[in-house]
């Protein structure tokens, strides 16, 4: 060491010389040793984890001190530190022991903050150095050292490149940490890669099958279309030509109204689907009866079913509300496809409509409906794919059976609009059951009876002739409309086009205006809304009710004309019945005659319960009713009647056997069919003993029912007087 | 302005001056060389020290106060020596014989309470923001901070009516005392500190921070380090923690600041704990001063 006292002599210089000199060779050792690390980096790239690291960097700090052990520690998720490499490795006993004492006196800790070397004395005399090993961003780890003696353990230079070695070994951790992430990144990503090649092959598959599916339908849809319009243009020409007796043009008359009428199912099916499938379409929300909807619905395909001999029934579970809010047009035309389509497929035995409660919660009921039939069943394989568009069981049947074999797949995106699911079971040769399920609100009675205007009646008593305003471009339209309303002799004064009606307007008085949307020069509602400003110009309190008639009958379309002004609005084709109730409502408001304008329920319908004997205004037939089931045709009645009688007697015989029998559940069968049968053919008092009979029949108790059997068969044979009297001769 | 018959004020001349009139405490060299010896031990580098009474005192009180975070008691030089480091203790042992180096400065010309406050403001902040940042060895930006306007002194030595001019000239134009040096003399305190710095052979790590604190885009080898001594000057100026010849806020220097990449908010972490530091330091320097 140097003595400053002999600060000039030759020894003093000598030294100072020596020192010097070991001073710059231990400067260019170290800086040689670190810009020679080759075998460093190598070793640092090669490793593969931590430990290889701080082994790499272990070897390089050999090369330049002479640390007598030297150990890593790494750091954990935990922020703890755990030795994971020790050199020679006899030492990690002792490192371990050593460092876990320096983190119970804080040491370590100080270590961790310092960024620099930090020396405890051992007690064997040795003395232990801490360095961390972290970046700027994170501590990576500890390195701890062993010195011999309490030497002042490194010079400078010596701290500044154990510094270098440590910062390199910090940086080699990160890198390996985000390699490791990189790779596992790259390979997350290859397999996502190819998880979505493969969907997307399967996607390109289903897109090119769906092509070739539409491609079809489009092909047997034009035979479907023309078909019937070949029919409707030939008879019209035939008739055109004239010369033809009264029966033959009349079959010809019927053979177009067939044709129009198929065609119309067809349009209707096709434009329903495309607009669900762009979206526009929209479910109702009006409160409405559910018993009654199905009743409806069963009683248009009741005549279908009696030609084939198929049985027709329903149960509507006790627990379904009597009064549901939705879309029961929607409702009725699934359950329509369902039971048409049971109809279409089955030969012989039954059909049956069940209806249950699937869930409730406060607001809202999920119904579960059921279409069962005893037809010719559907294969396994094709169970899922009728409901796919476009395709049908098997290409047969379309030609077999015709239709545009989108039935299926509307009532599945209807009943998707509803928040249900559709499906079906069934076997070849066995039978089919249709399922849905449907969401609607919960109804309350008193909506029911405000907003009741379902029932078409068509019969109005005391209607007062009104001054008509029609406005249509289309001739047959507008003789249409005269036609149905010239029996009540309403004043109709035609337009035919929009500013036609609004000059009629202007110089006429008139009770309500029927106008036509689509029409050229001036469409309805640009009139509409002439009239209207007129109106206002001229200070007129009260405006003239405008009702739209047009063939866009939707929500959004209905809005439309209520913001031209129109009153309401009646989708085309008009049902007369509906044109004729609508005058009613609205021209109620303006004559002073007591017309009874909603009906809550129609007259002579049946009491809901049955009294003990049968009350004296129930009537043995109520002809009315049964024509207007039959669509006003009168020439089926016979037939009609024929095919209740063939089917009553042998449950007639049936009930009678069961009684002697002392069977309530047979005889509560035969009841049961009876009622249903009379009821079809609105023998009211028929339908009604048997009602009583069943009921009883149901509750187990059979003491009243000779008496009302007896009573039973003599108002059959009431029954086959009264229409005998009437002209129906009963077709056999 | 009379700038009377005296030779010419060139850095040179003034650093030359001076250091014939002051000079850095002897042990500083020795303990430079014993630290940088390889066969050195950690005796050898506290005996030197322990030479020094006042050092001694000063060091064991500056390694015990909060600058420390009181970790572990340090009842000698030599666990000071382990603890805090060898180089950082030289540094320190530097930092605590500054003021012991300059005496006999006019009152009126320069408040040397208030100028040492200032100093050591600045160094404690300096380190503090180190400190933040995990660099390592940050006692080197305790003793630039102490060291940093140095220069001032040197000019109120070597040329004590040319220092009073432009006191008065602050006075009256209200313009920054580092500008008027650079106007009137066509340099700054910080060069000639730097200067003076370099003449004493304190490594350049120090010296350039304390040469380019007022011109941060001048520094080549030490960057950071600059810029952290001339936020911390600016901070010290406009807190108003202590002041030397200075009386106004000099300017921040944009480069330098992006080049720190702190955000505003951390400054006022940073402040608060280094206010107690200060306090603490200035007693314990200020009061073995003389010995």
């Amino acid at each position: 060491m140097v003595d400053r006292n002999l600060s000039n002599s030759p020894e003093f210089l000598q030294e100072r010389v020596s020192y010097l000199e070991e001073s710059n060779q231990r400067f260019m050792s170290i800086l040689e040793m670190l810009a020679s690390s080759s075998e460093f980096q190598g070793d640092l790239s090669r490793a593969k984890d931590g430990a290889g690291i701080f082994k790499a960097t272990a070897s390089q700090l050999r090369r330049l001190f002479s640390f007598q052990s030297m150990g890593f520690l790494d750091s954990q998720f935990d922020g703890s530190f755990e030795l994971v490499v020790a050199d020679p490795p006899g030492a990690f006993d002792i490192l371990q022991s050593q460092v876990e004492a320096r983190m119970m006196d804080g040491t370590f800790a100080w270590a961790l903050n310092r960024n620099q070397a930090v020396l405890a004395p051992m007690e064997n005399g040795e003395t232990l150095l801490l360095q961390v090993v972290a970046t700027q961003s994170c501590v990576r780890g500890m390195f701890a050292g062993t010195l011999p003696g309490s030497s002042a353990a490194l010079d400078g230079a010596s701290l500044n490149a154990l510094s270098i070695v440590l910062y390199t070994c910090a940086y080699a951790l990160e890198s390996t940490i985000l390699y490791g992430m990189l790779h596992d990144h790259t390979q997350h990503l290859e397999e996502r890669v190819q998880l979505r090649t493969r969907d997307l092959e399967e996607a390109r598959r289903q897109a090119e099958a769906a092509n070739l599916a539409k491609s079809d339908f489009l092909a047997n849809m034009s035979h479907e279309i023309r078909t019937p319009m070949n029919g409707v243009m030939g008879m019209t020409e035939l008739m055109l030509q004239g010369g033809l007796t009264p029966q033959k043009e009349k079959k010809y008359l019927r053979a177009i109204k067939d044709s129009a009428d198929s065609l119309m199912l067809i349009i209707n099916d096709i434009l329903d689907f495309s607009k669900i499938e762009a979206g526009k379409f929209t479910l109702e929300k009006v409160p409405f009866n559910l018993r009654d909807v199905v009743e409806r619905c069963l009683g248009g395909l009741l005549i279908r079913c009696e030609e084939k001999g198929l049985g027709l029934t329903s149960r509507i579970d006790l627990a379904v509300p009597a009064c549901l809010v939705g879309d029961h047009g929607r409702l009725r035309q699934v359950l329509t496809n369902l039971v048409g389509n049971a109809v279409k497929f089955c030969q012989q035995g039954r059909i049956t409509v069940e209806v249950d409660l699937d869930s409730r919660e406060t607001d809202d009921v999920t119904l579960h409906v059921r279409v069962t039939d005893t037809g010719i069943g559907i294969a396994e394989e094709a169970c899922e794919r009728i409901f796919n568009q476009f395709e049908q069981a098997d290409t047969s049947t379309t030609r077999k059976f015709g239709g545009t074999g989108l039935g299926l797949a509307i009532c599945k995106k209807l009943v998707a609009l509803m928040d249900g699911d559709i499906w079906v079971e069934s076997r070849l040769g066995e039978g089919s059951c249709f399922h849905f399920t449907a969401r609607f609100q919960v109804g309350s009675e008193e909506l029911l009876a405000a907003d009741k205007d379902l029932s078409p009646d068509s019969s109005q008593p005391g209607q007062v002739p009104l001054d008509i305003l029609l406005a249509d471009d289309v001739e047959i339209n507008r003789a249409l409309v005269q036609a149905v309303l010239e029996p009540y002799h309403h004043r109709i004064t035609f337009a035919e086009d929009g500013r036609k009606a609004y000059d009629q307007y202007r110089s006429g008085h008139f009770d309500i205006v029927l106008m036509d949307v689509q029409m050229p020069e001036m469409d309805g509602l640009q009139s509409a809304r002439a009239i209207r400003e007129y109106e206002r110009a001229i200070g007129r309190s009260a405006p003239v009710p405008i009702v739209a008639m047009t063939a866009f009958a939707g929500n959004e379309d209905r809005q439309i004309c209520l913001d031209a002004g129109m009153d309401d609005y009646l989708s085309k084709p008009v049902k007369p019945a509906q044109l004729l109730q609508l005058l009613n409502r609205f021209c109620e408001r303006r004559t002073t005659s007591a017309v009874a304008v909603t009906e809550i329920a129609p007259p002579a319908s049946i009491p809901k319960s049955a009294p003990d004997e049968l009350d004296d205004s129930i009537e043995i037939f109520d002809q009315k009713e049964l024509l207007e089931r039959l669509g006003g045709r009168s020439e089926m009645v016979p037939r009609f009647i024929g095919l209740f009688c063939k089917g009553v007697l042998p449950q007639l015989e049936g009930l009678a056997t069961s009684l002697e029998a002392e069977d309530p559940e047979a005889v509560r069968r035969h009841a049961h069919a009876i009622k249903g049968s009379a009821g079809n053919i609105a023998a009211q008092r028929i339908h009604q003993m048997a009602a009583m009979i069943e009921k009883t029949a149901k509750e187990g108790d059979l003491t009243e029912t000779p008496q009302r059997f007896a009573m039973l068969q003599l108002e059959y044979s009431a029954f086959i007087e009264a229409v005998g009297a009437l002209g129906f001769i009963a077709e056999t | 302005m009379a700038m009377s018959d005296y030779p010419p004020a060139t850095i040179e001349r003034l650093v030359e001056e001076t250091s014939t009139v002051y000079s850095l405490p002897l042990f500083y060299e020795r303990l430079n060389e014993t630290i940088n010896h390889p066969r050195s031990s950690i005796d050898d580098i506290s005996k030197i020290i322990t030479e020094d009474q006042g050092l001694t005192a000063r060091l064991l009180r500056l390694a015990n106060s909060p600058m420390f975070g009181c970790y572990a008691k340090v009842e000698s030089i030599a666990k000071a020596v382990t603890i805090i480091g060898t180089q950082q203790l030289r540094d320190l042992a530097l930092a605590a014989s500054v003021m012991g180096v300059f005496k006999g400065i006019p009152e009126d010309l320069l408040n040397m309470t208030s100028f040492w406050r200032h100093c050591i403001a600045c160094g404690i902040i300096a380190r503090s923001l180190a400190v933040y940042r995990r660099e390592s060895n940050v006692e080197r930006l305790f003793v630039a901070g102490m060291l940093h306007d140095v220069g001032q002194v040197v000019l109120a030595t070597a040329r004590p009516e040319v220092s009073r001019e432009l006191l008065e000239a602050q006075r009256d134009t209200g313009m920054l005392y580092l500008h008027l040096e650079r106007e009137r003399l066509g340099f700054d305190h910080a060069e000639l500190g730097g200067a003076l710095l370099k003449k004493w052979k304190i490594p350049a790590s120090i010296g350039e921070p304390v040469a380019c604190h007022h011109n941060p885009g001048s520094a080549e080898q030490f960057r950071l380090e600059t810029a952290l001594i001339h936020l911390a000057d600016i901070i010290c100026q406009s807190m108003e923690l202590g002041h030397g010849a200075e009386a106004g806020v000099p300017p921040l220097d944009e480069p330098a600041w992006d080049r720190l990449g702190m955000s505003p908010q951390m400054l006022g972490t940073v402040l608060k704990q280094s206010e107690s530091q200060i306090n603490e330091t200035f007693s314990i320097l200020s009061g073995g001063a003389d010995g």
